[in-house]
């Protein structure tokens, strides 16, 4: 499994960055927008930002919905539920409000895990 | 551990010792000392393994990097590069390329912008090989290869990205990169400058993304800049280019600086342009910047200024929310706080801080709660009154609610039938955001639903039109954009080109009713223009028994029900105002019932004003009917009761 980061600022990127590789998740890329359809694998873990400078983060959810990707998790700048309720109904699998902390990220990797399991 | 490590073969050793150096500049940057400590302990116990000059050489310098232990990050920051050009001179010249090795296999991609930098600074002050003629020559052509297949590599890699895509960090490419660039100081100083430009370059471009014109160009020239590198062509005129489309280049700046400037910029130049009489306009890009800039500043380790401006940021959105403009008051507070956070890169004095976050919590608006209404209800499709609800929360409710529009559902336009299928749970979501976006009072967005549940109106009608498929499909996607700018608690704006695409249609289906038959299809058909001078939205539902319609009867439920709603077009000026200071749709939604042959009743939800006796004698006399009452019904609304004669 690798991690996308759907991030535009630098700063918070790397942030996200640390945190994954941390967590033993080998970043792949980091972009502004959409990454290549081709690179993106289903299994791969894509972290959303919310608060996308072109605002298109929850259209960028429905994508990688229709790509039919199963790890794709939102974060949430604003804390406003209807944000995260949004999020959901676009297709994020979880939705994680920042600060994301490496405890936060490990139980969010856990619960997706156990999803999937339970998917199965 | 080290007995493990000093098993390993030679090149592996030798691969392990620069990984090893590699990750010094992360550890510098820690607090504590230990790893620090740690980590130059195993470079000592690797050393031990070599040759005694070597080893001599090695437990010397590191004796020196052990005393950077005891300084301050900082200072250990900038005196790392210098200790690690020693020990890099101190491994002897057998081990110099192992930095090339390690880092084109990938080696140290998780190094952030601030390490990266160091990294940097450590390579660019490594010596240059020097060794022997005939090994050198021998050894640059092999490198040469190498790096003409590393470069080819590269290229298929920017080649894969589709037409328009940014460019984004991708660390595989960045590794690749960066190995290149070490590569080429072996190769001379020409094809060193090349790569260290085409580096920086696509760094800058992926951290620092231009704006979105730009975007496809710096692409375009990055992918033909390296397609030419690879072919072993000069591609100076694709770098200059590259580098004029990004100016950050120019200035050198750290993206993250960047993020800041342009973060506190977008504040003074809100703080120039917002000043009314009224006091200081809240617009939607001082929300986002204000937002964005606190969690920018919460990652670069300011934690107070972030602190600071997530509060500015929810006192801004209490005002926008309401739609009040900030008080001039706080314009000297906003002022003074931009004026000391600078570029927001340098520590601000905590007791500053606190005296801004003091004066931004005075200005709080104190009445706000006063001027929304507690909590409001939504009706279903059926016109049921669902469970009230805080106002604050209905965004959610209704994101939780809607059932078919966040889907993507581009089967429903692929034909009538699946449409037919689809639309009574379309129309049930449409009327949910109808109302939630008239409590919330984002008037574009609702005109926009009642719109579109005109179209499915006019749909039903099975007018003589073909079926707009593509029209439909744009409407789903223009809807699901507001929404996502609604959920943002941004104001939706669908586009006007779009809006009179879909007028437009439903103009010419209201033309064509002409060669529909019943009820419904001729009063629409009389009403929806006068309806459209009006500029209001109308809906009808009907349920008369089968067959009426083209009875005597049938006939004159068409006049008395065209004269009354006629009336209530005419008149509905007032009931609008009153119903949009209550937060109900504007769209005039009525339903028609036949109960018997010769009764109408017209139900209004979303009116709840009683006419008087007069109105209603004059309303009598133009229906021509026997008798004519109205009441209000259970769930709010009112219903008038017309006996026919």
């Amino acid at each position: 499994v690798k991690g996308w980061i759907i991030e535009d600022s630098a700063a918070l990127a790397a942030g996200l960055c640390v945190l994954l590789e941390d967590c033993g998740v080998p970043v792949a890329g980091v972009c502004p927008g959409t990454p290549p359809s081709g690179a993106v694998d289903m299994e791969d873990l894509v972290l959303v930002s919310l608060q996308l400078r072109d605002g298109g983060a929850f259209r960028l959810l429905r994508d990688l919905r229709a790509r039919d990707l199963q790890r794709s998790v939102a974060i949430c700048s604003s804390g406003r539920e209807a944000e995260c309720r949004w999020a959901e109904r676009a297709g994020a699998q979880l939705v994680l409000q920042r600060p994301v902390t490496r405890a936060v990220l490990e139980q969010a990797l856990a619960r997706l895990g156990q999803e999937e399991a339970r998917g199965c | 551990v080290v007995a493990d490590d000093a098993a390993l073969p030679g090149e592996a050793l030798e691969t392990r010792l620069v990984a090893l150096a590699a990750a010094l500049p992360q550890l510098a940057s820690a607090a504590g000392t230990e790893q620090w400590n740690g980590q130059l302990q195993r470079l000592e116990a690797l050393a031990t393994w070599q040759e005694r000059a070597c080893r001599e050489r090695v437990t010397a310098l590191l004796r020196g990097l052990r005393s950077l232990a005891r300084l301050g990050v900082e200072q250990r920051r900038r005196l790392l590069p210098q200790g690690l050009r020693l020990v890099y001179q101190a491994l002897g010249p057998a081990w110099r390329q192992a930095p090339v090795l390690a880092v084109l296999s990938g080696q140290g991609r998780r190094m952030s912008g601030t390490h990266r930098q160091v990294l940097a600074q450590f390579i660019s002050a490594l010596p240059v090989q020097q060794p022997a003629q005939a090994s050198m020559a021998s050894a640059r052509a092999v490198l040469r290869a190498q790096v003409q297949e590393a470069l080819r590599a590269v290229a298929d890699v920017l080649a894969a990205w589709p037409p328009g895509f940014p460019v984004c960090l991708e660390s595989g490419l960045a590794a690749r990169l960066r190995g290149l660039r070490l590569a080429a100081q072996f190769l001379g100083s020409d094809a060193a400058g090349v790569f260290a430009r085409l580096e920086g370059l696509y760094l800058l471009a992926s951290c620092c993304p231009p704006c979105e014109a730009a975007r496809a160009d710096v692409a375009r020239l990055l992918q033909q800049a390296v397609w030419r590198l690879s072919l072993g062509r000069d591609a100076a005129r694709e770098l200059d280019a590259l580098s004029a489309a990004l100016p950050c280049v120019a200035r050198g700046a750290d993206s993250a600086d960047l993020e800041l400037v342009a973060g506190f910029s977008a504040l003074r130049q809100w703080l120039q342009e917002s000043a009314t009489d009224d006091g200081l306009a809240v617009n939607e890009a001082l929300l986002f910047e204000s937002l964005r800039l606190a969690w920018v500043l919460e990652a670069q380790g300011q934690p107070l200024l972030a602190g600071l401006l997530r509060v500015f940021h929810e006192l801004c959105s209490a005002y926008w929310y309401r739609c009040l403009p900030l008080p001039l008051t706080l314009q000297a507070v906003v002022r003074e706080l931009l004026e000391a956070c600078g570029t927001g890169t340098e520590p601000v004095e905590p007791l500053c801080v606190a005296g801004w976050l003091s004066e931004l919590l005075a200005g709080w608006p104190p009445e706000a709660q006063l001027a929304l209404p507690a909590s409001v209800q939504v009706r279903d499709a059926e016109g049921r009154l669902l469970p009230p609800c805080r106002l604050e929360d209905l965004p959610a409710r209704l994101a939780e609610a809607l059932g078919l529009v966040p889907e993507a559902g581009a089967a429903w336009y692929l034909g009538p039938e699946q449409w037919q299928a689809q639309a009574p749970e379309l129309e049930r979501d449409l009327i949910l955001i109808e109302q939630g976006a008239a409590a919330l009072r984002l008037s574009a967005l609702e005109r926009y639903c009642a719109l579109l549940l005109e179209v499915r109106q006019l749909l039903s009608c099975a007018v003589n039109l073909p079926f707009p498929a593509g029209l439909l499909r744009q409407c789903h996607e223009a809807l699901l954009a507001q929404l996502d700018r609604a959920a943002q608690w941004l104001e939706p704006r669908p586009a006007e080109a779009h809006v009179a695409a879909v007028q437009d249609w439903a103009q010419r289906a209201t033309a064509a009713l002409a060669e529909t038959a019943g009820l419904q299809a001729r009063l629409l058909q009389v009403l929806r223009p006068a309806a459209r001078l009006l500029d209001r939205s109308l809906r009808l539902r009907l349920n008369p028994p089968p067959g009426v319609a083209e009875t005597p009867a049938g006939e004159q439920c068409f006049h008395a029900a065209l004269a009354l709603l006629r009336w209530l077009l005419a008149c509905s000026d007032a009931d609008m105002r009153s119903r949009r200071s209550s937060g109900l749709p504007q769209a005039l939604d009525v339903a028609l019932h036949c109960p018997e042959p010769r009764r109408l009743l017209l139900e209004e939800p979303w009116s709840g004003r009683l006419p008087d006796t007069a109105e209603l004698r004059r309303l009598q006399r133009k229906t021509g009917a026997l008798s004519l009452t109205c009441h209000p019904l259970p769930g709010g609304g009112r219903c008038f009761d017309l006996l026919l004669a």
